[in-house]
């Protein structure tokens, strides 16, 4: 019966320290309140990376732009329509990334351009 | 001949030009992409030999002019002879012609599917037979699309083709320009008779004003199309710049076709309405011989419009003018910032390499 109270004991005593470690760990690493704001903060990445991208999308140099991905046969419908076939279209793809400043966190994204171009001779004085 | 007969007769006489003026418009090939033999070719259309019966639509290698189809128009719905430049319909958007828009000479104009070498079952779109003119030219076929702010939705049809055409009066001698609407969707497309087309040869008192109201500009758009006579002859085709239609022509005088001697104007009229986008829809312009509408970009990202030869350059139009959806009546300098050239059109979160 003392045996049995013993092993009981010990066993309460081994939680106890197990506990106190455990705890002790969390509270330095501070592991539940990083993924507490894990979530949010890569929401908020999320909400700056979109406008740091659509704020590039706003001063873009169209002479910058990457290639595009592909040559329209036509222009879509325009009110102020051209029958000129100087008048190109083309798809580009234009993508941006922002990364954490501090914690591995990384997020891109990217928009669908449609690019006009033509083609008039400039004026030579 | 009856009296009265001959007076109508004399007076037809003396509206009318010399009746054997030459024609000054250049005939150009129908130019287009299509699938031949399963290569992708840019080929050339053009009517073989008027007398040929039925009539014969050629397909020429744009480059080295070799015969690749001949196609007899011998379905029993075609009719009448045929000289205006077929127009080709990329209806499916993948950078080949799959349709064509043939008039012929009385105003008959069918939408044909096209595949290189064969043409589907024609559906009749117009009848335009009834305006008693000739049709020998075809100027182009646009898409465009109604801004929203300005057209009803109920409309449903915002995406047009628009058909913009050249026909001759045979009495008096002078062209006529004519535009028809249709639906992109071609299960919402009707047939068009030429009576239901608006006469914009005149401008009300108020619209000279530069105003078009709000219920004019609707009424314009319900309709079929317009057509505008033109007091002269037009001197090469329209160009289509920004949703204003731009055309030099030429009025003979009386007892003269010579170009010396005729008046020249420049004749500027809104796509869509008809109506003016500068002051006049008729400006003067000096006589050039083969004098051509050419567009220029100026140092500031204007465009201008120079009346040009192999010696001469004249610029008629300093700043051409871009029609806006801003309001019923409303243009806007043409700036050629290439900013205003890209539109976004989707904005999408990449999770490809995201962590």
């Amino acid at each position: 019966m003392r045996e049995q109270g013993m092993v009981l004991l010990s066993a309460l005593l081994f939680l106890v320290v197990m506990l106190l470690m455990v705890s002790s760990n969390l509270y330095i690493s501070q592991l539940s309140v990083k993924s507490a704001q894990a979530a949010q903060q890569q929401l908020q990445l999320d909400v700056q990376a979109l406008q740091a991208h659509l704020l590039q999308l706003s001063g873009l140099d169209p002479e910058l732009l990457p290639d595009p991905v592909s040559a329209l046969p036509s222009c879509p419908g325009t009110y102020a329509a051209w029958s000129d076939a100087s008048m190109q279209c083309e798809l580009v793809l234009f993508e941006t990334a922002e990364q954490h400043h501090q914690y591995p966190l990384y997020t891109r994204y990217g928009s669908m351009l449609l690019r006009k171009r033509l083609q008039i001779p400039e004026f030579a004085p | 001949m009856s009296p009265r007969i001959l007076l109508l007769w004399l007076l037809l006489h003396s509206l009318a030009l010399p009746a054997a003026c030459p024609e000054f418009l250049p005939t150009e090939p129908a130019r287009l992409t299509l699938k031949h033999q399963q290569q992708t070719v840019q080929a050339e259309l053009a009517w073989a030999a008027a007398s040929s019966e039925p009539a014969e639509l050629q397909v020429l290698g744009a480059a080295d002019q070799q015969l690749l189809a001949s196609i007899a128009l011998n379905h029993p719905a075609f009719s009448g002879s045929f000289m205006a430049q077929p127009l080709a319909e990329d209806a499916d958007l993948d950078g080949l012609a799959d349709h064509l828009w043939l008039v012929n000479q009385q105003g008959l104009i069918w939408r044909v599917a096209f595949s290189g070498n064969q043409l589907g079952t024609p559906v009749l779109l117009a009848d335009l037979s009834g305006l008693g003119l000739q049709f020998r030219y075809s100027v182009s076929l646009l898409r465009t699309r109604l801004p929203g702010r300005l057209a009803p939705a109920v409309w449903k049809n915002l995406e047009q083709h628009l058909l913009l055409l050249l026909g001759r009066d045979p009495l008096s001698d002078q062209d006529v320009l004519l535009l028809l609407r249709y639906s992109v969707n071609p299960a919402l497309q009707t047939f068009i008779q030429g009576a239901q087309l608006t006469d914009r040869t005149e401008l009300s008192d108020a619209e000279q004003q530069l105003t078009l109201s709000a219920a004019d500009w609707r009424n314009l758009l319900a309709t079929a199309g317009w057509q505008m006579r033109l007091n002269g002859r037009l001197t090469a085709l329209p160009r289509v710049v920004a949703g204003v239609i731009y055309a030099p022509l030429m009025r003979p005088t009386a007892d003269s076709c010579q170009p010396e001697l005729a008046e020249h104007q420049l004749l500027a009229v809104q796509l869509h309405t008809a109506g003016q986008v500068y002051q006049s829809r008729q400006l003067s312009i000096p006589y050039l011989a083969n004098g051509r509408l050419q567009l220029q970009q100026q140092v500031d990202l204007s465009v201008s419009l120079i009346w040009a030869n192999t010696e001469q350059q004249l610029t008629i139009l300093p700043v051409l003018r871009r029609i806006s959806g801003d309001c019923h009546y409303c243009s806007e300098p043409l700036q050629l910032d290439a900013r205003a050239f890209i539109r976004r059109l989707a904005t999408f979160k990449d999770e490809q390499g995201a962590f």
